[in-house]
């Protein structure tokens, strides 16, 4: 029995012989195709810029998850992943946090409430 | 004369970014325990194919403990896909709408929907005492972590799980 094949689309690109020489000497390092080389490494690429740009967009307030993952193709599980934060601003969102639940632990005299919210965030 | 209690479960459909944090915080049980929980095509397709978040919802779709339906008629036409699709879903069959993503949240609550976000019903596990402060405070943090809430929700829900936890420790006092 024959395995269905999947269809495939046809890019041409022209180089610079420069160029080419580049690419040629690398894929015969790595013992690929030149397309294989290039359409795997553009679609990382594609990848890379789509992940980006959903979080740009979704970030800047300018478009919902589920408008993004029709734009993009990517599914949402993948945007709302890529869109958490550095370091930094993590950092800072739990300081805020932290902030927040030492005034509520001293308004009502509670310092448990205080210490579960730094156990919460150790976690 | 013998009277049986049921418990009559509200209908309540979803958007991918409450299903994502409901099966990462851990409240999925909670929900399909409080809800008939509907799930409609576009929700389920934007949910991607291979990762865990979707496996949870196929699985359950399959067997029976959540429901698929999709509206008849599309009301409105913003946002993506299967936010407008649960938006029209619920504004049709008058269900509860479970939204985590603010811009869609807000456009639904001016039409007229019921809307909860995670925040909100992480809050009121702890106020029927189904979660305790220490696991909706965890939820909370995990969320501000991730910068996957708004900042407005997650302090309100912060200062009600204070006031909750207070209420509950004067009422355990007075008990």
């Amino acid at each position: 029995m024959s395995r269905p094949r999947s269809q495939k689309a046809t890019i041409t690109i022209r180089l610079t012989q420069e160029r080419h020489a580049v690419i040629k000497r690398l894929c015969s390092l790595k013992g690929m195709t030149q397309t294989g080389y290039l359409s795997s490494l553009a679609t990382e690429q594609a990848r890379r810029e789509l992940k980006e740009h959903a979080v740009r967009e979704y970030l800047g307030g300018r478009a919902s998850l589920s408008e993004l993952a029709r734009k993009t193709g990517l599914d949402v599980p993948t945007i709302m992943e890529a869109v958490a934060p550095g370091e930094v601003e993590e950092k800072r969102a739990v300081e805020g946090f932290l902030k927040a639940a030492r005034t509520l632990a001293e308004t009502h005299s509670d310092p448990e409430f205080y210490e579960l919210a730094v156990k919460a965030v150790a976690a | 004369m013998q009277c049986i209690l049921t418990k009559v479960k509200r209908r309540a459909t979803f958007d991918s970014s409450f299903w994502v944090h409901a099966v990462s915080l851990d409240v999925v049980e909670f929900l399909l325990d409080d809800y008939v929980l509907v799930c409609s095509p576009a929700v389920e397709r934007e949910l991607g194919g291979e990762n865990p978040t979707a496996s949870k919802l196929r699985a359950l779709c399959a067997q029976g403990r959540i429901q698929r339906a999709k509206a008849r008629a599309e009301k409105i036409k913003l946002y993506g896909l299967g936010e407008r699709a649960a938006i029209n879903l619920a504004l049709e069959q008058r269900m509860l709408l479970l939204i985590d993503d603010w811009r869609p949240y807000e456009a639904a609550e001016a039409l007229g929907v019921e809307t909860v976000n995670s925040v909100a019903y992480l809050v009121h596990l702890l106020a029927r005492r189904r979660l305790a402060a220490d696991r909706v405070l965890s939820a909370l943090a995990k969320l501000v972590k991730r910068r996957r809430m708004r900042t407005e929700w997650t302090t309100a829900g912060l200062k009600l799980v204070a006031e909750i936890r207070r209420q509950q420790t004067k009422e355990g006092k007075t008990s």
